[in-house]
């Protein structure tokens, strides 16, 4: 019995490789498709999960921050210290970063740490000292020489060593914001932490004991991340206090020693500007007294020549006396020698008579009657002689005059005196008398003259002493005098300077006490630090990445489903088909008196094979290709290490047994079923499908009308009833797939145009720098000069809502200005284009949110800020739109909800467009008036990346579909020709040619496959439908509509499929052996 | 030069090294409106020479005459259209397409020939008017080749060529059927070639060709042939 059993066992497995062998097509179909399926199925599955384990690894192999700390106050050795008591935290590395320019692009410059975020060298090496940095090696390249635009480096001018990538940086384009520049970071520089200016760390990065085991991603992460943030409190609020004492007690020892510090210099000042002073008023008084000393001497000086100048005066005056006498006396003289001469003339002339004898009388008398021509001659010798008489001018010839004349000289004084000292009694004597007289006059005049000029003559030189005297002391006054106005001046200088000196000395003080006043009211008012702790959300590009996994992950969701179902059914179809047709086989086996079981053995084997292998290589295939051709499409957009599988089997298993299971049923229940009957009916040839009447031959109007191969066609189409199942739901199944592809397709490309076009109109978002209540001039002015244009102002804040107790983020808007608001954002239905309107009583939410939240309109709706407080807000309405979500108030509903006044922070804007972006970025920036500017322009570009990476995926699960599709038609037409093989070889026989041999088939085909189009464009519909919403993010709302075309596109691909097995099938028509195929069973 | 001439007709299978002569040979002829019987074991070789001569399959050397076309040396699409106008097929098992009616079946042949017999008429002929709208299912093994036959004439072809027509059928049913082969061959002038193993057949026919091992063991020729009617086995 045993060794009959192995007999039939080694028999059975000949069989079963044999009819693999021969029936090899088949196998391979089955096989394929199921490698297909499965393959697709758990690719697919698993792309998100390996995506996502590629990340997390990488992030645990380079130490990847849990948290980063910030304080307003910086942090020290004695923070670091005090994280690293907690038990509940690994690593603590206190580190530096700055933002900074480098030729007009914002940069980062961060410090190397030692355990945290460990960097990978992609070129270089690395820095030995402050001058040698690593940078992004998505930017830079090893020997590019920098300058970095910051005093708070030791050095500036850098050279790059080695590029690097960094586990805080996996987004390609996008490396986080700052407050220079226009706004974005555009790549980040690694730098030894000692080339940082100052010791006081500006960051600390810390990582958890638990998280280090947990995977980046996960709820579990997430969960532990927030049990130790709570942790932290306490350490945290340490570490404030700690900071702010330290701080204060520096500063407050700073400013005592400043304080002590202008003291001392004060007291110097102010002895030095005595000092000055003190020698100021000594020069004075000397001054003064030299002064006095000059004014006395000059006094004393002044009353000696004042004195001498008087006796001089004296002096002069006696002789001016005396020489006046003199002259007089000259005159005297020369009027006497006159008239001694005139004496001597008349006693010389001889005609004159003896006047010595005649009276004064006579003696007149003579003269006046004296002849014209004595007179002439008198007058002639008066006036040749050498006579000091001047002769009057009288006329002569008149001789009264002459005798007035005569009397006048007799009466004069002179005559009167000569008549004195002269006897003119004795006129013998006269002369002689008068010459003696005159003799006598003339040797006192001359004695006199000598005295004069002796006098006169020493008192010149007196004179001359004295005035030499009184001007060498003149002038030596005059020398003192200006020295002593010079000194005075100086004086006067010296004292102004003083005084101002003074004064600059007062006010210097007065500042410095201020300032040291002013310093001390400002150490009182050092708040405590805050404390701003970031998890990795906060890292550039870490929640983009998530999000981007969850898409794979929703797709993978839906799709892979599909093709797993249609690989199933192809399967079973052609697992039962072989079945049916191995019945005789079968019944040689029963009549031999095989077990069914035995029989079973080869069907059970076959289809084992089929489908474990065609699982394997699927999973081999698919778990490799797809999450790597997934990955790599998402690659160009993050710096990220290569694909990391993670071969989750538990999906892999589980699909592979889900196939065989079912496979492995059918084929036994079809086999069973079929081993049902008896030997001898399974050996006789199956009865072939009844012909029967179709429904349409009953309305014979129209069955008569129509020609013979359609009746023939017809009649065909509802023979096998199966098939025209299956066919249908295949064709249907792949049609679906390919519309549900291309509608995804359609739905995600249309968002962005819709969105930004018709509903978000605002080209600029404006954070500024402190809330308005409106917009005054001037800050119109700042944004029109920055290149904004048409700015309104309005409220937005960051809110949360729960879908199932997970937080998303919904963006609260409060516009200042209704009217100016509806420029920028269209309210309206989505299906009826209805415009929407702002009431006081409730808010405007975008739909996406309302589906999230199952809302509608008057329905309440919880939101939470970001203290985690609630609010009830009533749904008014519910508006249109694609991405993110938000919510539209008026500030009347505002102020009821929260019980506050509206502090409008934003302004949305349109932009000057001749401007480029990153000009009206910086040039804002530099106002400080503005806090960040985004720009539309860069959020589309985000949102067009990542489009286009959907759209490739989408491409891909096209390409499957479409593999899919043929697989499945291939497929369906091979079973169907074996079906009917003797048909078809009858027809040969009856002399159809080969293409009516293939019309004969290929018309029901034709027709089943474009109903089975027909259904499956609406089926494909509810399929896009529900990947659309399994697809889609919560903030983001596809288009729910397929374009029109696309419907045309499914179309064609499932018939351009179904020509191409059209083509395949004629081959295999041709090759039929019409002798083989109609070899009677004998 | 008879109507059909077969000269020196080898059938050679080769699988691997292995030779198989199923027609070694052949040599005989069929003149025109003859009805003629192809008799011999199984496995000897007269379906082989049918297939050939109807078209069906190629032979190996020698010739193959009919009505002064050398059927060996007709291209593929040629011998389609050979077997399409010149050819009519009776089969052991009918094969006739169970999803057309009995007129439908006979139809369908009758509607790819130039000249074509009426379908209707043909059926009235083999007495199957009043089944000429059921399915083969509905129809009994003997009306099923009746069917089968009106097929095969309704195309009008030169040669009418039967393999075991009697084969499925009981000796009463399998005589009427010969009987409406004698007749066609005799009043449409149809020249018919039947196959069997069964001798007692072979004594309707004008002329007996008895195949052995691939080739002739001998031909006979009937003077007078019995009605089919007088037969039976």
């Amino acid at each position: 019995m045993q060794r009959k059993l192995v007999g039939n066992m080694k028999l059975l497995i000949k069989e079963a490789l044999r009819k693999i062998k021969l029936t090899f097509g088949r196998f391979l179909s089955v096989f394929f498709i199921v490698a297909l399926g499965v393959g697709f199925f758990a690719g697919i599955r698993n792309t998100s999960d390996d995506m996502l384990f590629t990340v997390s690894s990488y992030f645990a192999d380079k130490n990847l921050m849990d948290f980063r700390l910030v304080s307003t106050l910086g942090f020290t050795d004695a923070d670091v210290e005090i994280l690293k008591q907690m038990p509940s935290i690994n690593d603590v590395e206190g580190s530096h970063y700055i933002d900074c320019l480098e030729s007009s692009k914002a940069v980062r410059i961060l410090g190397i740490t030692n355990k945290i975020n460990q960097l990978t060298l992609v070129d270089g090496r690395n820095p030995k000292n402050n001058k040698e940095v690593l940078a992004d090696a998505t930017v830079y390249e090893v020997g590019d020489e920098l300058t970095l635009n910051t005093p708070e480096l030791k050095e500036t001018k850098v050279k790059v060593v080695g590029t690097v990538k960094s586990p805080m940086y996996i987004q390609f384009n996008n490396k986080g914001t700052t407050l220079i520049g226009n706004g974005k970071i555009s790549g980040f520089l690694y730098t030894l932490e000692s080339n940082f200016s100052t010791n006081v760390y500006t960051l600390i990065y810390l990582t958890g004991k638990d998280t280090a085991s947990l995977r980046a991603y996960t709820q579990e992460y997430q969960a532990s991340i927030e049990k130790l943030e709570t942790k932290m409190t306490d350490a945290l609020d340490q570490l404030k206090m700690r900071r702010y004492n330290e701080i204060k007690t520096e500063a407050r020892q700073k400013i005592e020693d400043a304080k002590q510090k202008i003291e001392e210099e004060k007291e110097k000042y102010r002895i030095e500007l005595e000092t000055v002073k003190n020698n100021l008023d000594q020069t004075n008084k000397k001054l003064q007294k030299t002064d006095k000393e000059i004014n006395e001497k000059e006094y004393a000086l002044n009353q000696e020549f004042k004195q001498a100048n008087q006796e001089l005066l004296l002096a002069k005056k006696t002789l001016a006396q005396k020489t006046a006498e003199y002259q007089k006396n000259v005159e005297k003289y020369n009027q006497y020698k006159a008239y001694l001469e005139c004496v001597e003339y008349i006693y010389a002339y001889d005609h004159f008579p003896d006047l010595s004898k005649m009276t004064d009388e006579e003696i007149v008398f003579y003269l006046l009657n004296l002849s014209e021509e004595d007179i002439h001659q008198f007058l002639e010798y008066m006036q040749q002689g050498d006579f000091s008489i001047e002769l009057p001018e009288i006329d002569y010839n008149d001789k009264e005059a002459v005798k007035t004349y005569l009397e006048t000289v007799f009466n004069s004084e002179i005559m009167q005196e000569i008549r004195k000292n002269i006897d003119f009694t004795n006129k013998e004597d006269l002369l002689k008398q008068f010459q003696k007289l005159v003799k006598d006059m003339e040797i006192k005049l001359d004695n006199a003259k000598e005295e004069i000029a002796k006098a006169s003559n020493l008192l010149q030189e007196k004179e001359q002493f004295l005035n030499k005297k009184k001007k060498e002391s003149q002038s030596a006054l005059v020398k003192y005098k200006k020295e002593i106005e010079t000194g005075y001046k100086q004086l006067e200088d010296g004292y102004r300077e003083y005084e101002i000196n003074y004064e600059k000395f007062e006010i210097q003080f007065k500042d410095a006490y201020t300032k040291i006043n002013q310093q001390i009211k400002q150490v009182d008012e050092i708040e405590k630090p805050n404390i701003y702790v970031f998890t990795r959300k906060d890292n550039a590009g870490y929640e983009e990445y998530k999000s981007d996994t969850t898409r794979v992950n929703n797709i993978s969701k839906v799709f892979p489903i599909f093709f797993l179902l249609v690989a199933a059914l192809v399967c079973l179809n052609t697992m039962s088909r072989m079945v049916e047709e191995d019945r005789g086989q079968m019944g040689i086996y029963k009549s031999l008196g095989l077990k069914n079981r035995q029989i079973l053995f080869t069907y059970i084997l076959y289809a084992t094979v089929a489908t474990i292998f065609g699982s394997i290589i699927g999973l081999l295939l698919g778990c490799t290709i797809l999450p790597n051709v997934i990955y790599n499409i998402y690659s160009f957009m993050y710096v990220l290490p290569n694909l990391k599988l993670e071969n989750n089997f538990f999906t892999m298993i589980f699909t592979t047994i889900l196939m065989f299971v079912v496979t492995l049923s059918i084929t036994m229940y079809t086999a069973l079923s079929v081993l049902k009957n008896t030997p001898a009916s399974l050996l006789r040839p199956k009865a072939p499908a009844k012909g029967k009447k179709v429904l349409i031959e009953k309305i014979s109007f129209i069955w008569k009308r129509l020609n013979f191969s359609f009746k023939v066609t017809t009649r065909n189409i509802f023979r096998y009833k199966k098939r025209i199942f299956m066919t249908i739901v295949g064709i249907a199944g792949c049609t679906a797939l390919t519309l549900a592809g291309f509608g995804l397709k359609d739905s995600i490309t249309g968002i962005i145009k819709k969105q930004f076009n018709t509903i978000t109109k605002y080209k600029a978002t404006i954070v500024l720098d402190h809330s308005y209540q409106e917009l005054d001039k001037d800050m119109k002015e700042v944004l029109e000069n920055n290149g904004i244009t048409n700015p309104t102002l309005i409220y937005q804040e960051l809110y949360n809502y729960k879908i199932k107790d997970k937080n998303n983020d919904v963006y609260l808007v409060v516009p200042s200005n209704i009217n100016e608001m509806k420029q920028y954002i269209t309210l309206q239905h989505r299906k009826d284009k209805e415009k929407v309107d702002f009431s006081d009583d409730g808010v405007i939410i975008t739909e996406k949110m309302a589906l999230n939240l199952n809302a509608g309109i008057g329905d309440f709706i919880t939101i939470y800020d970001t203290n985690k407080k609630e609010y009830q807000v009533k749904v008014k309405e519910i508006t249109e739109n694609y991405a993110y979500n938000y919510i539209y108030l008026t500030n009347t509903y505002y102020e009821k909800i929260f019980d506050q006044k509206v502090n409008y922070n934003m302004v949305i804007s349109g932009i000057d467009e001749n401007k480029n972006i990153d000009q009206i970025s910086e040039s804002l920036l530099n106002t400080n008036k503005v806090l960040n500017v985004s720009f539309i322009e860069d959020i589309l570009e985000k949102f067009n990346d990542m489009i286009n990476n959907l759209n490739k995926i989408v491409l891909v699960i096209l390409i499957c579909s479409c593999l899919l599709a043929f697989v499945v038609l291939y497929n369906l037409t091979t079973i169907n020709i074996t079906e009917r093989i003797r048909e078809i070889a009858t027809l040969k026989v009856l002399g159809f040619h080969d293409k009516e041999v293939s019309l004969y088939v290929y018309r029901e085909t034709m027709i089943l496959t474009i109903l089975g189009a027909l259904v499956g464009l609406f089926l494909g519909i509810f399929l896009h439908q529900f990947v659309i919403t399994s697809a889609e993010m919560e903030f983001i709302m596809f288009q729910r509509n397929i374009n029109s075309i696309s419907y045309v596109y499914a179309f064609l691909v499932t018939i351009l499929f179904s020509l191409i097995i059209s083509v395949f099938t004629h081959y295999k028509l041709k090759k039929i052996n019409m002798i083989e195929a109609l070899k009677s069973v004998e | 030069m008879s109507y059909i001439d077969i000269k020196k007709l080898k059938k050679v299978y080769k699988m691997g090294e292995i030779e198989i002569k199923a027609v070694d040979g052949v040599n005989f002829s069929i003149d025109k409106g003859e009805l003629v019987v192809i008799l011999g074991p199984s496995g000897a070789g007269k379906t082989t020479i049918l297939n050939i001569l109807g078209g069906m399959d190629t032979a190996t050397s020698g010739q193959v005459i009919v009505d002064g076309k050398h059927v060996e040396k007709l291209s593929r699409k040629e011998l389609i259209n050979y077997r399409r106008y010149d050819i009519g097929f009776v089969f052991q098992f009918y094969n006739l397409v169970q999803n057309l009616t009995a007129l439908e079946n006979v139809e369908l042949a009758s509607q790819i020939c130039t000249n074509p017999l009426n379908a209707e008429d043909v059926m009235k002929e083999v007495g199957l008017e009043e089944r000429k709208n059921n399915f083969p299912a509905q129809l009994s093994g003997g009306e099923q080749q009746r069917v089968a036959i009106a097929r095969a004439i309704a195309k009008n072809p030169k040669l009418l060529l039967c393999d075991e027509p009697t084969g499925a059928l009981d000796s009463k049913t399998g005589k009427s059927i010969l009987e409406l082969l004698q007749k066609t061959a005799r009043t449409m002038g149809m020249t018919v070639i039947i196959i069997t193993h069964n001798s007692v057949i072979a004594d309707i026919a004008d002329k007996v060709i008895q195949v052995k091992n691939g080739t002739i063991a001998e031909i006979k020729i009937n003077k007078k042939p019995t009605d089919a009617k007088e037969i039976s086995w």
